[in-house]
């Protein structure tokens, strides 16, 4: 028997991921489902996930460039960035940020608790810093694991580099 | 062939959190050495990886301070770590004046002691055997940045387990933090 309620989150983000007329200041809550989804659903499209916070210099300063790169990418892959912010922070920090940044891509706070299960639901290595992007291939297996602030050219490498394996 | 062994050693050792920690020398704010081997005499190490900038480092600014109030009388030595390239000794100095940080503060030039223990971020704490070096407990301090939604304070939890003899309990957490700015 399909458990409706367990399918709800899974038909949100799908809506959420197909609409790009959702308004770029919606800032969804990242639940380990939903997490699942995203690595499920690639429709033959490899995923980025950014994990930033307002409080990470380097995140902020690299944000533009990832905004750049999914310009660039749009259609053949994937871009979302998954803030780490308290989730009290999201009205007040999270959704200024995006708003100031213009960003238009898929955006997400985290609500994986406690933050040890956030972390391991991620990568197991991962040890909390931030920022992290991890790419992901078509079949939603990790690939990529970048540590740390990057640039435009790095972000384009390693997308590129799923884009040639598909 | 010097920088090639440097090269070796320096990825050998940032394959990981080490089990033991080596003996080390750092200067503190003052340019005064402090050596992890003459706290022999402590019942434990806490190394304890901090900025004057991060934000979710200066979150913590007033339970670092506590810490080293409550355990201090306890034996328990608080060894501060800035590895931060752009963080100076004087930055470090004055910010621990203005926090009331009461504990050594020392400066990893060049970034030497976070790569040897993996440091990654800010703030993380490495518990040692004040003999051994060996790691009892490397994680975070408690679990949220906000002192009001903590629900386990995990250094303190190791450090008492430690003060009564016992196994610690949690060897190993995880939390978020601004990544340690590494001269590259």
């Amino acid at each position: 028997m399909i458990r409706v309620h367990r399918l709800v989150p899974h038909i949100l983000l799908l809506v959420g991921l197909g609409t790009s007329a959702l308004p770029a200041q919606t800032v969804r809550p990242l639940s380990k489902p939903v997490l699942d989804s995203l690595l499920q659903h690639r429709h033959g499209r490899p995923l980025l996930l950014n994990f930033w916070a307002t409080w990470c210099e380097p995140c902020r300063e690299e944000f533009p460039d990832l905004l750049t790169a999914a310009k660039e990418f749009a259609g053949k892959a994937d871009i979302i960035a998954v803030s780490v912010d308290d989730r009290d922070d999201k009205e007040s920090s999270v959704v200024p940020f995006l708003k100031g940044q213009k960003s238009t891509i898929p955006a997400f706070i985290a609500d994986i608790h406690p933050v040890d299960s956030l972390i391991n639901a991620v990568d197991r290595q991962w040890t909390g810093a931030i920022p992290l992007t991890i790419l992901y291939d078509t079949l939603g297996v990790k690939r990529t694991v970048l540590k740390g602030q990057r640039t435009l050219a790095e972000f384009r490498s390693a997308i590129e580099s799923l884009l040639k394996k598909r | 062939m010097k920088t090639i062994l440097t090269l070796f050693l320096t990825a050998f050792a940032m394959a990981g959190t080490p089990d033991t920690v080596e003996n080390f020398t750092l200067n503190d704010y003052n340019g005064a050495p402090v050596e992890l081997a003459s706290f022999k005499d402590a019942k434990a190490v806490v190394l304890m990886f901090i900025s004057t900038q991060c934000p979710v480092s200066n979150a913590y600014n007033e339970r670092m301070a506590a810490l080293h109030n409550d355990y201090a009388s306890k034996n328990v030595v608080i060894l501060g770590i800035n590895s931060n390239k752009a963080e100076s000794p004087d930055d470090i100095k004055q910010h621990a004046a203005d926090k009331q940080f009461h504990f050594p503060i020392l400066k990893d030039l060049h970034n030497v002691i976070a790569d040897k223990l993996d440091a990654n971020h800010t703030p993380e704490v490495f518990v040692l055997h004040p003999v051994s070096h060996a790691v009892l407990y490397h994680g975070r301090i408690d679990d949220a940045q906000r002192e009001a939604k903590v629900t386990t304070k995990d250094l303190r939890a190791a450090l008492d387990e430690i003060l009564a003899g016992k196994p610690v309990t949690v060897k190993e957490t995880k939390a978020f933090g601004c990544s340690i700015k590494r001269e590259k």
